[in-house]
């Protein structure tokens, strides 16, 4: 489906200062989109915008032709930092994402933990908590919380920008993989261009705030959909990665 | 563990029946924590108020303040407290509050004490005294000032809580401090000033403090009877004291948490208990003047003077005689 | 365990230079009892004067209120830092009372609520609810804003935002603070129990200050910081107990 997430004149400033600009834009479902641009540039406000966290000044977002009023488990975040519940265990951060749900019974949600506990190999730490796992853990903790609510939906703000670097290639692979295998549509917010590549089926790049639309790269024309780790040393990936680079520098004057 | 319980149950047994309703026949008390307000203490002991139909309760409670604030608020019947603290700020004419009779006297109790330097009151001229504001031993400094030709204005007065009296007297630099016991002697004990004494004595000034019995008016107006019952049972109590004084020294010991000798000894050396006929002749025949009226005169005069109090109150109006004289002499 | 010895350790050197200094009669014992008669006067408040009792009753009054405290803090301070004009309307007021001298406002309470307990726990009550409810205003203020926004997106709503994540994540911070602002409502206790006094560990210090008894003042203080050290290990211990995530 075409046009799944749109946004349409959608605009937000906070007080006097301007955000984003009037921006409209048109996401498909089941894809991987990254926003990517320069820290503070606003892409992460027009994010969160889609999740309903943040309301648009003017214009509206729409998810599947209905428009975006309030949060709701449709659409779920990921975050850097603070991504799971230090009080809860692993196994019950994934139960907090079904904890309001009324449509599944006991039985229906423990299975479901039981499929993301396994489908994350969180299976042996599904008693631990958060401080005592990895912080690779503690995001697949995060993402698998998001998958469980059901979201269809997944809005994630540099969720490995706090990892290191051999953590992060993994998650990128496993992200890249889950999102295709449960047909999911995601948002990606980062600064890291090599990141973005290699993720993106496609990249929309904004620029300085107030953020607006500089370039749209279709990623997924170029790599197609499987993201193997190799593909990073492929000359198709080298030259993308640095086509995407030569905008940044030249659309934003921004060394990122 | 058993009595520890007991004991936390009964704590919050009494903190749930503090607040019984109020009768007819009650009286509720607020006094300094002093020794002189023991007869109180005594008679209820043995027995006088409940064989008289009197619920009396009686806390300590040393902030005059507070004191006045409570029997504003109609939370208390009565208060006792020395005359000269009962004139004292805020009190006007208004303020609730009626004489009705005397507890007892101070003997010792108060006084101020330095050393070896201050041969005689004039030597305190430019000196720096230390006193708690309006204090009985004030007011004694502040007579014999006059007498010596000076007033409180000729020192440098520094105030402090009495309790410190003992601490304060070690610094040099106080040439003397009006205090009251047993932080009097206390202080001078603990001392290695050279010559450490008492420079005045309430001994040598019998009748200027002196510690009233002080009603509420509505109440003392609206029962009157109940005050002169509740007097026979003081001045029974304190005849009793004078009789036994092992006895007395023992019953007081429980509720001041003193032992028997201490107070034996802080009451020898401070103190005398006002039998009914020197209350009575402090307080007058009915409608006549007795001989607090005098000093509530005098002892006014000095509070104004230094300030203590604002209001000059007549004795009179402060005074009242009837209960007392209702009493059946033996 | 190393811990605890040294812990021990240093309050015994501490009680043992006490009792040095107290024999070497560097200041008089009026000021400063030596150790042993301090414990000789415990003894005798034990046996003789009723001491379990006046503490139960301290212990009583000085929970009631702190639990006063506590009931209307925690809501309060979650109030106004979830609602900003609840914040504009009594952040500034809490502030000014805080700083207030609870001795001075003695009279005026007993204007208003008499002689009784009410007093005596509303002097509690003050010293500890003014400080009690900024700290827990600072405690939901520190709720990271990423969690709130996970459990929105998962379905919470605002009262299961509160219940589910808010408190949850204060939990630990709250009962530090708790058992912080505890200590403080001792500290009041003096003040408290002088008022129309006639029970209480408070009203014992005093009535033994007002007699210069200095040893069975030093025991009543030390009773208080005794209470005050269980007290506190328990909470301790409470804490570790209730989240053991940490």
């Amino acid at each position: 489906m075409t046009n799944y997430v749109q946004f349409v004149d959608t605009a937000k400033s906070f007080g006097p200062v301007n955000v984003v600009r009037k921006t409209s834009l048109g996401l498909d479902r089941n894809s991987l989109v990254v926003f990517l641009g320069p820290s503070g540039c606003g892409k992460t406000t027009l994010m969160r915008m889609v999740g309903g966290l943040d309301e648009p000044s003017s214009g509206s977002i729409l998810l599947g032709g209905e428009k975006v009023v309030r949060p709701d488990r449709r659409r779920g975040m990921v975050f850097q930092s603070y991504s799971s519940f230090p009080w809860l265990t692993v196994e019950k951060n994934i139960a907090f994402g079904m904890r309001y749900r009324k449509d599944l019974d006991a039985a229906q949600k423990a299975e479901r933990i039981g499929h993301y506990l396994d489908l994350f190999g969180l299976a042996d730490f599904a008693g631990s908590y958060p401080n005592r796992i990895s912080g690779g853990m503690r995001q697949r903790v995060a993402i698998a919380r998001t998958l469980a609510a059901g979201s269809d939906v997944l809005l994630m703000d540099e969720p490995f920008g706090a990892l290191d670097a051999l953590t992060r290639e993994r998650l990128q692979v496993e992200l890249r993989q889950i999102q295709i295998r449960e047909e999911k549509t995601v948002i990606f917010v980062t600064h890291d261009v090599e990141e973005a590549v290699f993720l993106a089926d496609r990249i929309i790049l904004f620029s300085r705030r107030p953020a607006s639309v500089v370039a749209d790269i279709d990623v997924a024309a170029e790599l197609g959909p499987d993201r193997p780790l190799e593909i990073r040393e492929t000359q198709k990936f080298f030259e993308l990665r640095n086509k995407v680079l030569h905008l940044i520098r030249n659309e934003t004057g921004v060394v990122v | 563990m058993k009595s520890l319980l007991a004991s936390a149950l009964s704590a919050a047994l009494v903190l749930a029946s503090s607040q019984l309703a109020l009768s007819a026949d009650q009286i509720r008390i607020l006094a300094p924590t002093w020794l002189g307000f023991a007869p109180v203490h005594i008679a209820s002991d043995l027995g006088c108020f409940t064989a008289k139909g009197l619920d009396v309760s009686i806390k300590f409670e040393d902030d005059l303040t507070n004191v006045m604030a409570a029997m504003a608020r109609g939370d208390i019947e009565m208060q006792m407290r020395s005359v000269g603290e009962y004139q004292g700020r805020p009190r006007d004419a208004s303020t609730p509050g009626i004489i009705i009779g005397t507890i007892d006297e101070s003997v010792g109790g108060d006084g101020v004490i330095t050393d070896d330097n201050i041969k005689s009151v004039a030597d305190l001229k430019g000196k720096v005294v230390a006193a708690e504001p309006n204090i009985p031993s004030r007011l004694l400094l502040q007579m014999e000032l006059k007498q010596a030709g000076l007033s409180l204005k000729d020192l440098q007065i520094k105030d402090i809580a009495t309790a410190d009296t003992g601490a304060v007297f070690v610094d040099p630099s106080i040439a003397a401090i009006a205090t009251y016991e047993p932080f009097m002697s206390q202080a001078l004990k603990a001392s290695t000033r050279p010559g450490a004494r008492m420079l005045i004595s309430s001994k040598d000034h019998r009748g200027i403090i002196i510690d009233a019995i002080i009603a509420r008016n509505d109440d003392f107006k609206a029962n009157p009877d109940k005050y002169a019952r509740f007097l026979g049972c003081i001045y029974e109590a304190v005849d009793f004291i004078k009789a036994e004084p092992a006895k007395f020294a023992d019953m007081a010991s429980k509720h001041f948490g003193l032992t028997p000798a201490e107070v034996t000894d802080i009451v020898n050396s401070s103190l005398s208990y006002t039998t009914l006929a020197e209350s009575q002749a402090y307080m007058g025949k009915p409608g006549e003047k007795g001989t607090l009226h005098g000093i509530f005169d005098t002892v006014m005069e000095l509070n104004l003077e230094n300030g203590a109090a604002d209001n000059k109150l007549v004795a009179a109006d402060q005074i009242d005689n009837s209960a007392i004289n209702k009493i059946p002499a033996k | 365990m190393v811990e605890f010895a040294v812990s021990v350790a240093a309050a015994v050197l501490v009680v043992a230079l006490w009792e040095l200094a107290a024999r070497a009669g560097i200041i008089a014992p009026q000021f400063l009892p030596s150790p042993s008669r301090v414990v000789v006067a415990l003894w005798t408040m034990l046996t003789e004067q009723n001491l379990i009792w006046h503490v139960a009753v301290s212990t009583a009054r000085v929970w009631i209120a702190f639990l006063l405290a506590a009931i209307m803090a925690i809501p309060i301070g979650i109030m106004m830092s979830s609602y900003r004009i609840v914040g504009a309307a009594l952040e500034p007021i809490i502030d000014f009372i805080r700083y207030l001298p609870v001795p001075a406002l003695v009279p005026l309470s007993i204007i208003w609520f008499g002689v009784g307990e009410e007093t005596k726990i509303f002097l509690l009550w003050l010293g500890t609810f003014f400080q009690l409810v900024l700290l827990v205003a600072d405690d939901m203020r520190r709720v990271p804003q990423e969690f709130v926004e996970v459990a929105r997106t998962v379905g919470a709503n605002s009262r299961q935002v509160m219940t589910d994540v808010a408190l949850r994540w204060m939990g630990p911070t709250l009962l530090d603070n708790l058992r912080i602002t505890l200590g403080w409502c001792w500290t009041y206790l003096i003040i408290a129990e002088i008022v129309a006094a006639d029970s209480g560990i408070g009203y014992v210090i005093w009535t033994a200050r007002r007699f210069v008894k200095t040893p069975e003042v030093m025991a009543g203080v030390v009773v208080i910081g005794l209470i005050g050290l269980v007290t506190d290990q328990l909470l301790r211990l409470l804490h570790r107990r209730l989240f053991r995530y940490l």
